[in-house]
């Protein structure tokens, strides 16, 4: 084996791992809830029956290494119970939840890694002039603004101001379509401008600033002379040669922002009644509906892993020098 | 002749480090005077350090700064004043149920600087110590460190302390915990690296050399070296404290009080923000501005300890 199939297949494990680990926590913390773990999930006027019967649903009443197994066996098998809210399946909820986290976070992470980059490029290019201190400034409050009150700023001006645009939610009340439907139509897109806005600021500045920051070292080295010397136009040596060369500490960085983008996807989908992931989650612990908060939080962070794994690799195979850098 | 040639170095070390503490004053005068060298000349750090103490002080001397306390309703004749815009006698206007905005805004000063200083604090003192040890040990404590931080690293924050909050419930003390779990997480790894290079410098050999012991070369011999970076990396914790407890207020688990996170979300929920700006615009700015402000300053000491990137810059 070379080294980088040794290398990709250890950050699968460690992945993997991860993840395990995490579920394992999971598992624990809703065992070691002080007093009994039903007191958290369960209905206080519920009679001791009805306990009764849902503690053996759960498994509850079987010994802890026991239930251990079950839990692990039924994550793998997408087995997540019913929710306590409205008697849907966890799994059904949680694909559907899923689709529209992506539609709104991943789309609004692409246009921050597509436009960041192009920006952090420019100003590195006018770097300790007023164009660059002044996008720094805006970058810096971009960044610095909570993204749900830049959110709020919006739907109170464009909503309800203006009146150009929805205040939330995915589509408009009465709209009928299948699943594809949904993501291809114009009212889809018509409540999706405001809340991907929204939120592309806001992942925007971090890409911007590895950028600025790697450009500047790109900069001074001699081969951008040499482009100089050959006559090229600012622009094909900013966006050819140089940005070009500055785009490895970015990708580094991606798995940073990932992590950060879906963390973020709580607050994010509050503000815009968004009905994704970070909503069920917080609708589920609003109201104590265990199955469903439990399985968001792990989907959640599958979706980060996965995607911290996918930056990952393509780091290694854009740059083989993290190959032997090694995994810590 | 080897064992007092040995006993020499040792009571030349033992003299120096008698006089290390005036060394170490010297240093930190020194160091201070070039912090406000580069200070000076960065408007906009300049700007920042004005800023926070200002709001500082208004965390300090809330209760002399309004007169009014953070619930007080206020009732006239013709009614409770709901919602009413800025006047000289409520300058950011009312809420919903009539309490002084910018009563709320005072005291919630004071809650975010709070959390912010503790926040900074306790992550700095866990963070740097478990990097310093994970560096200076390396091996196998080194692997489980750095795994345990790779699997934190896989947990959003707000989604975790949501769960956190929802098993233990919400207390000050909870809060405050499930944001040390979730902030010291980059402190160590920057530390670690760090300590990594800094043990293989001659003078941590020669420190192990002459037989210190390894909490005398941690502590006293590396810590000070990684000092400015954890200082950095502790300010812009303190940012991301104040950012979080908005959000984790925002979202209705709000510590206790009235908070800017909890301003928001009662502005947010009541469906207030169709019309009262005054009640939404006061606490985010103020938490923007703060953060900013943090983040300027980091810069600029980014800046006084590795000044061949603003040389780069110029």
């Amino acid at each position: 084996m070379n080294q980088k199939t040794v290398y990709l297949l250890k950050r699968v494990g460690l992945t993997i791992f991860s993840l395990y680990a995490i579920v394992t926590v999971i598992f624990f913390l809703f065992r070691l809830v002080p007093g009994d773990p039903t007191t958290a999930i369960l209905n206080p006027r519920m009679t001791e029956e009805t306990r009764q019967i849902i503690l053996e649903t759960y498994g509850l009443t079987k010994p802890l290494h026991e239930q251990y197994v079950i839990f692990i066996g039924n994550l793998l098998t997408f087995n997540l119970g019913v929710s306590y809210m409205n008697g849907q399946l966890v799994s059904t909820l949680l694909f559907e939840k899923t689709l529209n986290t992506m539609a709104l976070v991943m789309f609004a992470l692409i246009l921050a890694f597509l436009l960041g980059p192009l920006i952090g490029a420019y100003i590195a290019w006018y770097r300790g002039s007023k164009v660059d201190s002044i996008a720094i400034a805006i970058l810096l409050t971009l960044r610095g603004a909570p993204v749900f009150w830049t959110g709020m700023l919006g739907i109170m001006l464009f909503s309800f101001t203006l009146g150009w645009l929805p205040p939330g939610g995915l589509r408009s009340a009465g709209f009928i379509g299948t699943q594809a439907d949904k993501f291809l139509s114009l009212d889809f897109l018509y409540h999706l401008v405001l809340p991907l806005s929204v939120t592309t600021a806001y992942f925007l500045s971090m890409p911007a600033f590895v950028m600025r920051n790697s450009m500047i070292d790109v900069l001074n080295e001699e081969f951008i002379e040499l482009c100089r010397a050959r006559g090229m136009s600012n622009n094909r040596i900013l966006y050819l040669h140089a940005a070009r060369n500055s785009l490895l500490p970015v990708l580094h960085y991606s798995a940073v922002v990932i992590g950060f983008g879906f963390g973020g996807s709580v607050v994010i989908e509050v503000v815009f009644s968004w009905p994704g992931l970070g909503l069920l989650m917080f609708d589920a612990v609003m109201q104590n509906d265990y199955p469903v908060a439990q399985a968001s939080f792990v989907m959640l962070a599958t979706i980060i892993l996965a995607l911290n794994l996918l930056a990952d690799s393509l780091s290694s195979f854009v740059d083989p020098r993290a190959v032997v850098e090694g995994v810590g | 002749m080897i064992p007092d040639t040995a006993r020499k170095a040792k009571e030349t070390v033992a003299s120096r480090i008698s006089s290390n503490q005036l060394l170490f004053m010297r240093r930190t005068v020194e160091q201070t005077i070039a912090i406000w060298r580069v200070f000076r000349k960065d408007p906009f750090a300049m700007t920042s350090i004005l800023i926070l103490v200002m709001f500082v002080l208004i965390g300090i001397f809330a209760p002399v700064i309004t007169a009014y306390t953070p619930t007080q309703t206020f009732i006239t004749s013709e009614g409770a004043e709901v919602l009413e815009p800025p006047s000289l006698k409520h300058p950011m206007g009312t809420n919903h149920i009539s309490n002084d905005v910018f009563t709320q805004w005072v005291w919630g000063t004071r809650i975010s600087i709070i959390v912010g200083l503790v926040s900074g604090f306790s992550v700095f003192v866990i963070g740097t110590t478990v990097g310093l040890i994970s560096g200076y040990y390396k091996g196998n404590t080194d692997l489980m460190i750095m795994r345990i931080v790779d699997i934190l690293y896989g947990i959003p924050a707000i989604p975790l302390i949501l769960v956190l909050a929802m098993f233990f419930g919400n207390s000050l003390v909870n809060i405050l915990l499930a944001f040390m779990l979730v902030l010291w997480r980059t402190m160590a790894r920057v530390i670690r690296s760090q300590t990594l290079s800094l043990t293989e410098r001659p003078f941590v050999k020669a420190a192990k050399a002459i037989g210190a012991s390894d909490g005398r070369i941690i502590f006293l011999h590396i810590a000070p070296n990684v000092m400015s970076i954890a200082l950095i990396q502790t300010i812009l914790i303190v940012s991301w404290a104040i950012a979080l407890e908005a959000a984790v207020s925002f979202l209705g688990l709000g510590v206790t009080g009235v908070s800017w996170g909890t301003m928001l979300q009662s502005s947010f929920v009541t469906g207030a923000i169709r019309t009262a700006w005054w009640w939404v615009i006061p606490p985010g700015a103020s938490i923007t501005v703060i953060v900013v402000s943090l983040f300027y300053i980091s810069r600029a000491l980014e800046e006084i300890i590795n000044p061949e990137v603003s040389q780069h810059q110029q």
